[in-house]
């Protein structure tokens, strides 16, 4: 009898320091502050609104497409959609480079894509490029010193797919950067 | 006496099992972190005119399907003017370019807002003349000024019939927009 109550005094000892050890536990975790509280989620809510002030006066927009429609149907016969960068950064002292140039897959023509500097020093030509290919690895045709290069230039000749007579290009300038 | 023994270490047992879990939940100690890297791009695509058929279409509505910039730039289209012009005032559509035959049309190009637009800069081969033909800014797949590039062709009355054709060159930079002037 005596035992009984002995474990039955423990058990309840057990359950009473598990209780208090979880209560503790989470009254600590709220007070660090780790979960986001009301004022946090009102702050969240706070910036949000923020962002989407922002992005009505035009000077964030994160996804272009839903906020305006372009007249002109890209990627039609008579259209071709030509990609731009503001900067590419490649390796100095080797002529491997990992690039991401690429054709669009709405356009209806062949890519020609040249890189040249800003003295028309012409570094790299690629092979006729199809819609929707692209060129990760590219190399150089010489190794260039560490820097920046502005005004770089690269050049999309393009061609009709049937008869590879030459369309409309353009030049897209951009910041070439050289690091080591 | 034996379980007196036995009662005690059942309470050892459970006091020692529970003590990890409320520690857990009582402090922060077990924490790790997984730094999250995502490099946005300035990029932009923007549409030209691959070929025109100047019977069905008298010009070009430029457009962008991408236009995320670099702080402080937008993006201007210009005509290429020595490639396109070849050292003369107008833009030519050849037949037989570069044969004994060769025939020539000249053709104004003209560049407005929009379509409906009937003002009008004139790009001219000339150098001094404006070759701007739309300029974009930061999230505006839409030319925020100029836009519509228009032909003007005036075939004389003994321009002997065909078809005649010729390629425009654009160059396409970012700059800042202090350097967009009417004249530029």
């Amino acid at each position: 009898m005596k035992s009984v109550i002995i474990v039955a005094a423990a058990c309840l000892l057990t359950a009473g320091v598990t209780l208090f050890a979880v209560a503790l536990g989470i009254n600590l975790k709220d007070r660090s502050g780790e979960l986001p509280a009301s004022d946090d989620v009102s702050n969240e809510a706070a910036v949000f609104a923020e962002a989407a002030s922002d992005l009505l006066d035009g000077t964030i927009i994160e996804d272009p497409e839903e906020t305006s429609d372009t007249e002109t149907a890209a990627g039609s016969a008579g259209n071709i959609i030509i990609p731009g960068f503001a900067q590419l950064t490649f390796k100095a002292g080797t002529k491997e480079q990992n690039v991401k140039l690429y054709n669009p897959k709405e356009n209806f023509c062949y890519f020609m894509i040249t890189i040249l500097l800003a003295d028309n020093t012409e570094i790299y030509q690629s092979e006729l490029l199809a819609p929707g290919s692209s060129l990760t690895k590219i190399k150089l045709s010489k190794v260039l010193e560490p820097g920046i290069y502005e005004d770089a230039i690269l050049r999309y000749s393009c061609f009709d797919m049937e008869t590879l007579k030459g369309l409309n290009g353009a030049n897209t300038k951009f910041t070439l950067e050289v690091i080591e | 006496m034996r379980k007196r023994v036995l009662a005690f270490a059942l309470v050892i047992c459970l006091l020692f099992g529970v003590m990890p879990m409320s520690a857990n939940a009582a402090s922060n100690s077990s924490t790790a972190s997984t730094t999250v890297y995502y490099t946005v791009d300035s990029y932009y695509e923007v549409v030209i005119p691959s070929a025109i058929n100047l019977n069905e279409e008298d010009g070009f509505q430029f457009s962008a399907t991408s236009c995320s910039l670099p702080s402080g730039k937008v993006l201007y289209i210009a005509v290429d003017r020595e490639k396109t012009f070849d050292g003369g005032t107008y833009f030519c559509l050849f037949q037989n370019k570069g044969l004994e035959n060769e025939k020539k049309i000249a053709c104004y190009l003209r560049v407005s807002s929009s379509k409906e637009d009937m003002s009008y800069t004139e790009i001219k081969g000339s150098p001094g003349s404006s070759q701007i033909v739309a300029v974009f800014q930061n999230g505006n797949l839409n030319p925020i000024l100029r836009g519509y590039l228009r032909f003007h062709c005036s075939p004389s009355s003994n321009t002997p019939a065909g078809t005649y054709s010729g390629q425009i060159y654009f160059n396409i930079y970012l700059d800042d927009p202090s350097h967009y002037t009417e004249n530029s």
